[in-house]
């Protein structure tokens, strides 16, 4: 079986205080993954491990130092919900910005348009601009623009995405599960256990530049657990 | 194209006039440097203002890019570090939104042109000037915005020193007054690129003559340029890294 992600001795530093290179620091260091189809994986780490720079990477918004990243697929990528908006802007022009850095064609984009503002519930204020909107009014236009243009590809999340008052984050966990079941893998990076739990069939821990562990979810959240001194 | 356009919108949102603003505010200043020098050389206002015009328009071009560049990568930093969209792309932008600019504030070079009462071969000369020769020089803006943007993320703090020398050119700069054919005034022309584009500007819409020797050294400047650009570019670490 060909694996659609093939991760082979990566590295990556950042720089950190004066930008010399003396103050690389290594986020990850000689990593090593497979990520086949069906393939639900949850990454599992503390914060600043890498998450999500393991997920830019894997996008391909970043480039590694060294080795080498094959992507056998196309790619949907969920990580910071809210970037490039506009408070200026109506919600309907920053969901058409949306649609088009998520290279929607032209023909399909009223259509998505449409379903983006039905899914948010935003009604008129759809065409208010942005600025008018409260915080929860904002959360359910990015999350609906991104879930709507979600395409039938492997699929990217990260732990930011996904946070939005209990009623409409009901309805998004719905879509977000019938995404789960319909693309052919995906990879999660998430601190919420039971999230983890009901998406992934696979766990990734990660520490200290490295995967410490790659097996079954469950197991993973149990070392993850064990070695931070949760359980 | 879509991030550029916008841009403006963005920009001159909830106005009336939209992006005309930036036209309104050109023809301000246009009215008062051609009355002031009109008043100093005691040449008329009326004649001096498309000359003028057309030059704070192209300089108000040169000057968004530069500037603008100094902070864009920073400013598009969510876009860059949540998409695959390239860093090229967001340069693209730039300096396709300042265009778009360019492309209103033409409309006050047009007005000084009908103020003055100008001959109908001058309105032939400024569509060529801002239709064939304002999307080269936006082709030509797009290298120095690029290292200039790359220069704001890894050095934060010469932004505020480029954008200070961007100031300080403008004087010298022959946006209006017109070169010496000698002395220090004319070496500091030779020196100075933007001072050649400008010039050109003026040349090709009131000289008599083509302005052939401008327009060799544009385009050599603009061949100088693209070289590292073509030659650095994928040696390069990704900006994406520093951000």
């Amino acid at each position: 079986m060909t694996a659609r992600i093939s991760v082979n001795g990566l590295s990556f530093f950042r720089r950190a205080g004066n930008g010399k290179d003396t103050d690389a620091k290594f986020i990850f260091r000689d990593l090593n993954l497979e990520i086949f189809e069906g393939d639900r994986v949850g990454l599992i780490g503390n914060n600043g491990v890498g998450k999500s720079t393991l997920l830019r990477l894997l996008s391909g918004i970043l480039k590694p130092d060294e080795g080498k990243i094959e992507v056998r697929d196309q790619l949907t990528v969920l990580l910071d919900s809210g970037f490039g908006l506009d408070p200026s802007l109506s919600g309907r022009e920053n969901a058409r910005t949306m649609a088009i850095l998520a290279r929607v064609e032209k023909v399909n984009r009223s259509k998505l348009l449409e379903e983006i503002r039905n899914f948010s519930e935003l009604n008129e204020a759809f065409e208010l601009p942005v600025k008018t909107y409260s915080t929860g009014m904002v959360v359910r236009l990015v999350l609906s623009a991104q879930l709507i243009l979600v395409e039938d590809t492997g699929l990217i999340i990260d732990e930011g995405f996904g946070t939005a008052d209990a009623q409409f984050q009901k309805k998004t966990f719905l879509r977000i599960e019938q995404l789960i079941n319909s693309v052919p893998f995906m990879v999660l990076a998430s601190h919420n256990e039971e999230m983890l739990k009901s998406y992934c069939n696979r766990g990734i821990v990660i520490r200290e530049s490295a995967i410490a562990f790659d097996g079954g979810i469950e197991e993973a959240l149990q070392i993850y657990g064990q070695s931070e001194g949760i359980k | 194209m879509h991030l550029g356009w916008r841009d403006l919108r963005s920009r001159y949102a909830q106005t009336r006039i939209g992006p005309w603003w930036s036209a309104s505010s050109l023809l301000i200043v246009v009215t008062g440097i051609s009355l002031s020098t009109g008043l100093l050389t005691g040449n008329s206002a009326l004649e001096q203002a498309p000359k003028i015009a057309i030059a704070m328009g192209f300089w108000t071009f040169i000057s968004g890019v530069l500037t603008e560049a100094t902070d864009s990568f920073i400013a598009d930093r969510s876009i860059l570090l949540n998409t695959t969209i390239s860093d090229s792309t967001m340069t693209l932008r730039l300096v396709w939104r300042n265009y778009l600019v360019l492309l209103h504030n033409s409309a006050v070079m047009v007005l000084c042109l009908l103020v003055a009462k100008s001959p109908f071969s001058a309105y032939g000369k400024l569509a060529v000037l801002v239709l064939v020769f304002g999307p080269c020089l936006t082709a030509i803006s797009f290298v120095p915005a690029y290292f200039f943007s790359r220069f704001g993320v890894q050095n934060r703090d010469l932004r505020v020193f480029i954008s200070t020398a961007i100031q300080l050119n403008f004087f010298l700069t022959p946006v209006f007054w017109d070169p010496p054919p000698s002395g220090v005034m004319r070496a500091v022309f030779l020196l100075n690129p933007i001072g050649w584009i400008i010039q050109f500007t003026k040349e090709f819409m009131f000289a008599s003559r083509f302005p052939a020797v401008l327009l060799c050294l544009i385009t050599l400047t603009a061949i100088f340029m693209y070289l590292p650009y073509f030659l650095l570019k994928s040696k390069l670490k990704p900006i994406k890294k520093y951000l």
